[in-house]
């Protein structure tokens, strides 16, 4: 094994141009879920009310609102001033972050499901005209790079960074945004903890884990040297049927708290796993987590 | 079709097995697996789960080469026969009957089964056991190695003998393919044949003679080992002991042990502590008691005086009186043969009448006899005695001058000697002298009379059989040989230590007691191991055997499999 393939590499630019292409392809079947998302005036309907035509409810009118928005009927009908309340309709904000660890890169065909869910939701979110930002983290590292960078396939570190866990806390997550962070949530730490950056500034936030069926069923047996493709590091383990069971149990463990914790935070946390074809991998807790739906 | 190998020492290359998976243990590596949940594994796997050093090799192509070349090696080095067919081997084992292997008499059916096992390997045995001794009959016959088992009937009890003859009966008998196996105690190269010693260096003290001194026994004894000996001996008669002792004994050294005999017993035994070598463990002895010979003296042959002194004095010669019974009759006188028929043996010298006639003549001729033999007659000066005219049948002239006879043996035992002691020196003559000693013992061993005597084992007997009154019997320890009228010049003390007795129908001809004293047999510290060479027993079993037929496909594979693991080695490299 290369030091390079064990550390993980991305593909080329011009392998991600070609992802980006799929995901176009993709995007004609599945979109993202960005209608409850907050921002500046816009094309897309907004979570609060708004001047759009399209109506959300009734109340009564009050100083200062808008008095083309009297419901005049109900005012023939009642003699109250009931008003008419309208959605919003905004430029709803995208935050694209993206784990750019070695681990996403470990094996290539979790490279393929990481930047396909990336580039899934990037063009999912310019179908909706929305302001999309694009953040790279690797490790304590933080890149934001324009999106001419993204769409020529030159957004990607060259090299992995060190086996620190990304912090998110370091985003400029822009209020009331959309952030979808894509990430396998492999490091070490309280879940809560890892995820709560998220939710700040009133934003809506959704994490798409990627996973290798090496990471949940590997096929580990005997003697093994086990390399850690973030930071190198090797261990020679003798790997019994006993405790490959304990490992199943602790990798099921990880991720339960994961999701526990998103639940708690309103985060949705949809694994996808990276064999087989990613649409149908969405259907396993993406769609349902209702960060992607179904185009009609 | 069973198959043997020209060379086993071949088969130690499959060490090589063992020593090719041990190195593959120690060199082998863990194979490296990328791990991104490494830091789970970590939680959950101790510290002392950590890998082992050496781990059982998984599918490793090249340690299967390796494996497949040492066994290709293995099967090339060590020769592989492939016998044709259903091969019989003729196999014929000569036993030492010899005395000494008696002393090793367990480890020879051993060491003779394991030897065959080692010749029967993809052949079937025919196996013959012959006596080192061409008189003595086969031992038996059998197949295969259990055939061994017939060395049961060996009697080890013969002294020093060549076994050649019998081993050149016995290459006869195994033919051009056969072999011939010489199952003995001493180390003996012996030429076409495979040598299979199963002695080893033993120490051993025993008796070795008897004499008698008056009423007291001198009985010697020996060590024939290489250490100091310290043994316990003890004199048994009528079934107690009469006496006991120690006596140590140097190594080589020859004690003598003496003693009375004990009043009023015929036999006695000497007894030491057993060893390994047993026959010489035992001394039987009975109390001597020859027979003697009683003489009658003619008044004409009592004139000859020196005549009187040698009857005194040879050794059981009775001269009894006139009118007693006589065994011989001893006369001077007339001249002649067979004309007085006295009814027993007589000894006759012929006087010459003419005492003053003649000078001394010297110069005779001797025939073949057992009484002449070796006898000095050059010295002999007499007078030439006259022309016999006629000799009677069955009459033979023993001494000749010129064509006149000197000395006749009649029909009987009768003998006239015709050297007139008066006119020659016959009584100064050692060759008349023990002429006539020796025809004094002819005819004393012929008296038909009891006699008490020790021999040694299987030493010749003489006994005065009666013609016409049936066979004679040694009766011994061990049982009775019987032996006819015309057998009795092989009449033989027993082979086995102890008493017997000699009769002929119901009379007693002899009491006796045979005794070991065979020390070239005894002497066990010259006995040594000595098996054939594991090359010649493969070199016997080859023959009729073939070749592997693959053994150059064999080899091809185990050079295209060291190839292969050349080229596997370098990839790994």
């Amino acid at each position: 094994m290369s030091a390079a393939r064990a550390r993980g590499a991305w593909p080329a630019p011009e392998a991600l141009v070609r992802a980006q292409r799929e995901a176009r392809a993709r995007a004609e079947r599945v979109r993202l879920v960005v209608h409850q998302a907050r921002g500046r005036t816009g094309a897309s309907l907004g979570r609060g009310a708004g001047d759009s035509v399209e109506y959300e409810d009734h109340r009564s009118f009050v100083p200062g609102d808008d008095p083309r928005h009297v419901d005049w009927n109900a005012y023939a009908r009642s003699g109250q001033w009931v008003a008419k309340v309208f959605r919003a309709e905004v430029t709803p904000a995208v935050d694209l972050a993206f784990d750019a660890s070695a681990s996403m890169a470990a094996w290539p065909g979790k490279a393929a499901c990481a930047l396909g869910l990336f580039y899934l939701a990037l063009e999912g979110a310019r179908r909706v005209a929305a302001s999309v930002r694009v953040h790279v983290l690797v490790g304590p590292a933080l890149e934001t790079p324009p999106l001419d960078a993204v769409d020529a396939g030159r957004w990607l570190p060259a090299t992995p960074g060190d086996d620190a866990p990304p912090e998110l806390g370091r985003v400029p997550w822009r209020p009331g945004s959309l952030r979808i962070w894509v990430s396998d949530l492999l490091f070490v730490g309280a879940p809560s903890g890892h995820l709560a950056p998220l939710g700040r500034a009133a934003g809506r936030a959704a994490v798409l884990v990627p996973h290798a069926v090496e990471e949940s069923a590997p096929e580990w047996q005997g003697n093994l040297t086990l390399v850690d493709p973030e930071s190198g590091a090797q261990r020679i383990q003798r790997v019994s049927p006993r405790l490959l069971e304990r490992y199943h149990e602790a990798y099921q463990q990880h991720f339960a708290a994961l999701r526990d914790a998103g639940r708690r935070l309103g985060i949705p946390v949809a694994r996808v796993a990276a064999e087989g074809d990613l649409l149908a991998a969405l259907r396993t807790e993406a769609l349902p987590a209702g960060v992607f739906e179904p185009c009609r | 079709m069973p198959v043997t190998f020209a060379e086993p020492l071949g088969l130690f290359a499959l060490l090589g097995v063992p020593a090719v998976i041990l190195i593959h243990l120690l060199r082998q590596h863990p194979p490296q697996a990328l791990a991104t949940t490494l830091f789970l594994l970590q939680a959950v796997a101790p510290e002392d789960m950590r890998g082992r050093r050496v781990e059982w090799p998984r599918r490793s192509l090249l340690l299967l080469l390796q494996l497949l070349v040492v066994l290709a090696l293995a099967w090339v080095l060590a020769q592989p026969r492939w016998a044709q067919g259903a091969r019989r081997l003729p196999v014929v084992v000569v036993v030492d009957e010899s005395a000494s292997m008696s002393a090793f008499q367990e480890a020879a059916q051993a060491e003779l089964t394991a030897l065959l096992e080692s010749l029967a390997q993809g052949v079937t045995l025919d196996v013959t056991l012959l006596s080192s001794h061409p008189s003595r009959e086969a031992l038996g016959r059998g197949e295969g190695p259990r055939a061994a088992a017939g060395i049961s009937a060996a009697r080890p009890d013969l002294g020093a003998h060549d076994a050649g003859p019998a081993l050149e009966v016995a290459r006869q008998r195994a033919g051009q393919d056969g072999v011939v196996v010489y199952l003995t105690d001493h180390p003996d190269p012996r030429p076409g044949a495979l040598v299979l010693s199963v002695g080893r260096p033993t120490e051993n003290v025993g008796f070795t003679g008897l004499a008698f001194e008056g009423e007291g026994w001198a009985a010697t004894l020996q060590n024939h080992g290489a250490q100091d000996a310290l043994r316990r001996w003890r004199l048994e008669a009528g079934g107690a002991q009469i006496d006991a002792g120690e006596v140590k004994v140097a190594p080589g050294e020859v004690r003598v042990l003496r003693g009375a005999f004990p009043p009023g017993a015929e036999r006695a035994r000497l007894v030491l502590d057993a060893d390994a070598f047993t026959l010489d463990d035992t001394l039987d002895m009975v109390r001597p008691r020859p027979k003697t010979l009683r003489v009658a003296v003619s008044r004409d042959a009592a004139g000859l005086s020196w005549l009187t002194r040698l009857l005194a004095r040879a050794p059981h010669v009775v001269v009894v009186g006139e009118g007693e019974a006589a065994d011989l009759m001893v006369d001077a006188g007339k001249d002649g043969v067979g004309a007085e028929a006295l009814g027993q043996p007589w000894l006759r010298f012929a006087l010459d009448p003419r005492l003053e006639a003649r000078q001394p003549a010297v110069g005779v001729t001797v025939e073949q006899d057992a009484l002449t033999e070796d006898l000095p007659w050059s010295g002999l000066v007499f007078r030439r005695p006259p022309r016999l005219e006629k000799l009677p049948p069955g009459a033979r002239t023993l001494v000749w001058k010129g064509d006149v006879p000197l000395v006749v043996a009649g029909p009987g035992q009768d003998l006239l000697v015709r050297i007139d002691p008066r006119g020659s020196n016959a009584a100064r003559s050692v060759a008349v002298l023990l002429m006539l000693v020796r025809y004094l013992d002819q005819v004393r061993a012929r008296v038909p009379r009891e006699e008490a005597y020790n021999a040694e084992l299987r030493e010749p007997l003489t006994v005065a059989a009666v013609e016409g009154a049936g066979d004679v019997e040694v009766r011994g320890e061990g049982g009775v040989a019987r032996y006819s009228q015309d057998r009795l010049q092989l009449l033989a003390a027993p082979a086995r230590p102890g008493a017997f007795e000699v009769w002929q129908g119901e009379a007693r001809l002899m009491v006796g007691a045979a005794r070991f004293a065979d020390v070239r047999e005894a002497a066990l510290v010259g006995a040594g191991p000595a098996r054939p060479a594991p090359q010649v027993v493969a070199a016997v079993r080859e023959v009729g055997q073939a070749d592997d037929p693959l053994r150059g496909a064999w080899m091809l594979a185990a050079l295209g499999l060291m190839l292969g693991t050349f080229w596997l080695s370098r990839g790994e490299a």
